[in-house]
């Protein structure tokens, strides 16, 4: 590291047309080429993007005959800006459970109760698989390991569904939360190999010193190692969240009594009959489904996205 | 206390301790490998064995393939591939679908996430549509594209005075170009958080020396922030080929079972012919057969690209 | 910002909170859970498809009405009937008898559109009803005799095909039929009788249908050059109304009793089957067992040799109607067809706006004269219809106020039949007692009353749909229906010269033999093959046909697929099995 630091001194010297310098007034910028491009690009995505969602969000605001002869923005003509189709398409947003109707709002706590639960158990279970993989590779057995990491991962062998459905079953955890909870805390999926590299990327040094100091492995886990890397675990704990929120497969199969929000939301995509099959109120009820966790994402914006940063060695 | 009397002091603590680290980690593996062997490989096992069953519509059950027949799902497989559908094409697709991700997004999210984390002008907002995508479903962003394409940039392009009659559908390239092209679009913005997150651990110190220094954002990025994410280009790298297997791209939530054929993944294919309208429980037997093949090739690549990587890591630890 | 966020907190801990507090007092209108506890209750669940289930809620106040001082259970007296309209989803026959065998769905009574009765039997989730079907509890009118000694049962009224296709193996009745609606080519009468391409007599008649395939691609040019489309339907949701067409064109074709031959298989004894001169060798005609004759060359088809089916001249001659269709670069079609986005709704949409649209804005839209539909599809788009009448006028383009009809399919120049074959796409979809029903008995009262002729009758008025049974509308009701509902009331009940095709009645290797052979959905009469791929769409086989195969090249595919060594293999499987 030392060695490229000193490249650098033989780079500066080089004279460059970038960083420009950009002088408004007393107000001085300096303008480089690679972020500048970096952000145009950025720009770019983001305004393809946003059009695209404004299309979406104002066809959503039509009546169905507007959608067929207005124009971009919804015309009073045909009558004008409807916010009940949003409405509208929540209340087509429902799944039955045998004969009861299960509305949005119950969907809603659902998604809660299963994401949340999920992703913190998930979590829990990848972070300390990864600590020990990582950190104590001078044990053979746990080197081998990793053959369980590359096949869970790796190796598209899926189970059938049917395989799924009899083993939660043979195991009385069917339909039940708690048998979700169970079945989602696997150790060895993805976010293990995310761990997995901030746990390399962490100096053992830290462990060290917590021995030295008599501490025993659990608590120099808990107690140093663990909050070193909690920004990660934050950050994996929510996308885990979101991405159980996401999925309407699992629940739909292993957990039929309890509909999640993803569920309902493909199921009002290819329903084939009532208010759903209106193109407006399709795209209304697509965006309508989407704005809790993008309320959930605003509230916690910045805990999300702020405090990224740790604190380095000391002395 | 010196130093070599500090590491002698300190190994001979560790020896003691090393009773207490098998005792910690045999408490904590043991449980999550019991939690593995039961719901995965117990699970798959079943699986593993459908590869060699058949089904039969009459008694509605599996029953395992005897004698010279005991590989007819497997043998079928290869049929397939070499006389019967565009097996081949179906797995160029995949991977094409599994290397625009690699290749161009990946690259692309780990740029926009340094942009992010630099807290450049209006980063702010851009962070949060940037995250839109991981944050609401895939299957609701590719509806809204959908609709999107087929209404609104088909207006649009008349109204330029392009005239274009259909978006999807058309022929068989320009459909997976714009297939690809929404595949690699989306996703760009990767995984913002965590690469934002990993990036944020370089130490603020190294960047201000380094900018005492001289030293541009470009420099900073290749020599700090990508020896970083390293590990995280590791892993992406590790699911390249068994990706080609797997990769969809937005077939299914686009299209359900009715994607233009000459878009088809392998993936794709062995997805619909499982889980779909399209199923039929004959083709429970094959499916399970096409993943036990792709995993005994993807096991021993897969190991040995972790061992390649492994060896010219940087080993950037801060 | 801050002042938002805590805005947007405080927004979502109460959508949150009021979430939960709506969980627990949810309840639907509908379902089947609590129910007035003086009362027994009957919990029907019908699949909320074309023809809705708003039919079941009006028919089920006067059920009520009819029992209301009947004690049915001891403490109880009368009836709640309770509707649950079933999804497409969930009603498809996996999950649905899956739901059934577990205790998932309790419902008593279930309408679905499945056509597959005999696995709702074999499964044993239907009940036996061989006895509701079979007693005499109506009287000449067809209504529910008032002294309960009728002279006409409900297995009287129903359709001689159902009388024989709905029994099982067991020799008994598991069900009764429920949907069996036709599909075909419905155009906007008042477009094209105003443009001139079709002429009327007084009585509103039609005079110039159609009647052979170049006449046909005729109406086709002359609707184009008047700034139309031909024909618009729904690739992405619908394949299998075109499926219907197809079936239709080749039973008209080769008549209604050789086109059935592709679901019989020649039945227990084999029929008889005359092939065109020359479509076999001399030695080939030896090998099969086949005579030179007259008229052609006749075999015996039998499960065994049922592939020869393939060279039915019949398939290709419809296979050219449809080739036509998609010809010119698909220049007679809606280029909408194809579109992702374009649901059988939207579709729908598109014909029916499709006139005032190309008035309103004529750069953007030209009308289209005919779509791929069935019967149901009026009452399906009524909300469209509502829609236009209360944007452009409610008497003008409201519901009922267009007159929409079937075009009656054109023959070949060597069709062997001069009957009007319309296709139906559910054949007699099943509707069955739950056999874990603990109201069996309340179940076949209702099935009774269902039956009558006074609630056909007010079926029929309310989705414009004609059920497999016999019963008639006086004239009065007839002037109250749609234009549409007319027509389709006429084909079903008064034209002498229609026949309707069904597709349920397949033998038994058919049923249970390997799906490869017969395509995926198993409805059609045929399967067209593209380089060994199966498809099952004629229609779907020409809107992707980047290959640009012809219709002779998609039947030698099927002839090339469907060898004798392939088909005597299934069929030798199919014997081991059954043995």
């Amino acid at each position: 590291m030392m060695k490229k630091m000193e490249n650098f001194e033989k780079i500066h010297k080089k004279k460059r047309i970038f960083p420009l310098e950009l002088r408004i007034g007393k107000k001085r910028w300096e303008i480089q080429l690679f972020p500048l491009i970096l952000w145009t690009l950025a720009t770019l995505w983001v305004l393809m993007f946003s059009f695209m969602l404004l299309w979406c969000f104002l066809l959503a605001m039509k009546s169905s005959i507007d959608a067929t002869y207005g124009g971009f923005f919804p015309s009073a003509k045909y009558g004008g800006w409807k916010l009940s189709n949003f409405i509208t398409a929540l209340e087509a947003v429902y799944v039955y459970v045998g004969t009861k109707k299960v509305l949005f709002p119950s969907m809603l706590v659902n998604s809660l109760l299963l994401g949340g639960g999920i992703a913190v158990i998930s979590c829990a279970a990848c972070c300390t698989a990864s600590y020990c993989i990582a950190k104590y590779t001078r044990f053979r057995l746990v080197r081998m390991l990793w053959f369980i990491v590359l096949m869970t991962n790796f190796v598209p062998i899926s189970a059938s569904l049917s395989a799924q459905i009899k083993l939660m079953t043979d195991l009385q955890l069917y339909d039940k939360l708690i048998g979700m909870y169970l079945y989602s805390g696997g150790a060895f999926g993805s976010m293990f190999l995310i761990f997995y590299a901030s746990w390399k990327g962490l100096s053992w040094t830290y462990a060290e010193a917590a021995f030295v100091d008599g501490a025993s492995h659990f608590r120099a886990y808990i107690q140093i190692m663990f909050p070193m890397i909690r920004t990660i675990f934050g950050v994996l704990l929510i996308t885990t969240f979101i991405t159980q929120w996401n999925d309407y497969m699992t629940p739909m199969i292993l957990l039929p009594s309890m509909p999640t929000v993803a569920y309902g939301a493909w199921q009002f995509q290819f329903r084939v009959e009532g208010v759903a099959t209106d193109i407006t109120i399709r795209v209304a009820g697509l965006i309508a489904i989407a704005v809790p966790i993008f309320i959930l994402f605003i509230c916690f914006k910045d805990k999300i996205m702020g405090s990224l940063t740790m604190g380095g060695l000391k002395g | 206390m010196r130093k070599k009397e500090v590491s002698l002091s300190v190994k001979k603590k560790l020896s003691k301790f090393d009773r207490g680290a098998v005792i910690f980690c045999s408490c904590l593996l043991t449980l999550f490998v019991a939690h593995w062997l039961i719901f995965y490989l117990y699970a798959n096992l079943n699986s593993i064995l459908l590869a060699f069953q058949k089904y039969s519509p009459k008694s509605h059950t599996y029953e395992f393939l005897k004698g010279s027949h005991a590989f007819d799902n497997f043998k079928w497989i290869f049929t397939d591939m070499f006389a019967g559908r565009n097996i081949g094409n179906y797995i160029l697709n995949g991977f094409l679908y599994q290397v625009t991700a690699v290749v161009i997004a990946f690259p692309v999210s780990i740029m926009f996430a340094f942009i992010i984390y630099k807290k450049m002008p209006m980063t702010g907002v851009y962070k949060v549509i940037l995250f839109l995508p991981s944050m609401v479903s895939a299957m609701v962003i590719a509806l809204l594209f959908k609709y999107f394409a087929e209404r609104g940039l088909l207006d649009i392009f008349n109204s330029m005075g392009m005239k274009i009659d259909k978006i999807f559908y058309t022929d068989g390239k320009l459909d997976l170009i714009i297939l690809l092209s929404y595949s690699t679009f989306m996703a760009m913005p990767g995984s913002l958080l965590v690469n934002v997150g990993t990036m944020s651990r370089v130490p603020q110190e190294l960047i201000e020396y380094g900018r005492l220094e001289g030293m541009t954002m470009f420099q900073e990025f290749i020599h700090l922030t990508v020896p970083m994410m390293y590990p995280l280009l590791q892993v992406s790298c590790l699911g390249i080929f068994s990706g080609i297997f797997g990769a969809q791209g937005a077939l299914y939530p686009m299209f359900a079972e009715k994607a233009p054929e000459q878009t088809w993944s392998f993936g794709y294919y062995i997805f619909t012919a499982v889980v779909t309208d399209m199923q039929s429980n004959s083709m429970f037997g094959y499916t399970a057969a096409v993943n036990l093949l792709v995993g005994a090739v993807s096991l021993p690549i897969v190991w040995g690209t972790k061992k390649l990587f492994d060896r010219f890591d940087p080993g950037a630890e801060f | 910002m801050k002042i938002f966020k805590r805005i947007m907190v405080v927004l979502f801990a109460a959508a949150f909170s009021l979430s939960s507090f709506a969980a627990c007092a949810e309840k639907g209108s509908d379902e089947g859970s609590g129910g007035d506890p003086t009362k027994t209750q009957l919990k029907i669940g019908v699949y909320n498809g074309g023809l809705g289930w708003t039919w079941a809620s009006t028919l089920a106040k006067k059920f009520e009405e009819k029992y209301a001082d009947v004690h049915f259970e001891e403490g109880k007296t009368g009836v709640e009937v309770q509707i649950s309209p079933g999804e497409k989803t969930s009603y498809e026959p996996d999950p649905l008898i899956t739901n059934i065998q577990s205790g998932n769905y309790t419902q008593d009574i279930f309408y679905t559109a499945a056509t597959n009765h005999w696995d709702f039997y074999e499964k044993g989730v239907a009940a036996d009803i061989t006895d509701v079907l079979t007693e005499k509890v109506y009287d000449e009118s067809g209504n529910l005799a008032a002294d309960g000694k009728g002279t006409m049962s409900i297995y009287d009224k129903m359709d001689p095909y159902f009388q024989t296709g709905f029994k099982e193996s067991d020799g008994k009745y598991h069900g009764f039929p429920y949907m069996d609606s036709i599909v075909g080519i419905v155009y906007d009468h008042d477009l094209l009788t105003s443009r001139g391409i079709l002429h009327e007599d007084a009585d509103g008649n039609v005079t110039d249908y159609p009647k052979t395939y170049a006449e046909f691609q005729e109406m086709l040019d002359e609707i184009q050059q008047s700034g139309m489309i031909g024909l618009t339907y729904s690739a992405q949701d619908a394949s299998f109304y075109t499926t219907c067409v197809y079936s239709a064109l080749v039973a008209q074709n080769e008549g209604i009793d050789a086109a059935q031959l592709n679901l019989t298989y020649g039945g227990e004894e084999g029929t008889d089957y005359t092939f065109p001169e020359g479509t076999f060798s001399a030695s080939e005609l030896e090998e099969i067992g086949g005579t030179e004759t007259a008229e052609g060359q006749t075999v015996k088809i039998t499960a065994a040799n049922a592939y020869l089916l393939s060279h039915q001249p019949g398939k290709l001659d419809a296979m050219e109607f449809v080739e036509m269709l998609f010809s010119g670069g698909m220049q007679y079609l809606d280029p909408k067809v194809s579109f992702a986005t374009q649901s059988y709704s939207e579709t729908q949409k598109s014909f029916i706006n499709s006139e005032k649209l190309s008035q309103e804005q004529p750069e953007k839209a030209q009308p289209i004269a005919m779509i791929v539909e069935g019967e149901w599809w009026e009452n399906e788009a009524r909300q469209h219809f509502i829609d236009m009448g209360t944007a452009f006028g409610e008497n003008k383009y409201g519901y009922g106020k267009r007159d929409f009809r079937f075009m009656p399919l054109p023959f070949s120049d060597d069709a062997k039949s001069d009957k009007e074959v319309y296709h139906s796409l559910s054949s007699g979809s099943i509707a069955f007692v739950n056999a874990n029903s603990e109201h069996k008995d309340l179940a076949a009262l209702w099935i009774q009353f269902s039956l009558q002729e006074s609630s056909l009758e007010a079926f029929t008025l309310e989705t414009g749909a004609v059920l497999g049974y016999n019963y008639d509308l006086s004239a009065e009701q007839k002037a109250e229906l749609t234009p549409f509902a007319r027509n389709v009331y006429e084909i079903r009940k008064e034209r002498d010269n229609v026949v309707i095709g069904r597709h349920s009645n397949g033998c038994d290797f058919r049923r249970y033999g390997d799906a490869a052979i017969v395509g995926g959905y198993g409805d059609n009469m045929t399967c067209a093959m593209e380089s060994g791929n199966v498809g099952n769409d004629p229609f779907e086989l020409f809107l992707h046909n980047s290959n640009g195969y012809t219709a002779k090249d998609y039947i030698q595919g099927n002839i090339a697929y469907l060898t004798k060594e392939m088909w005597t293999d299934k069929y030798n499987t199919y014997l081991e099995e059954i043995s």
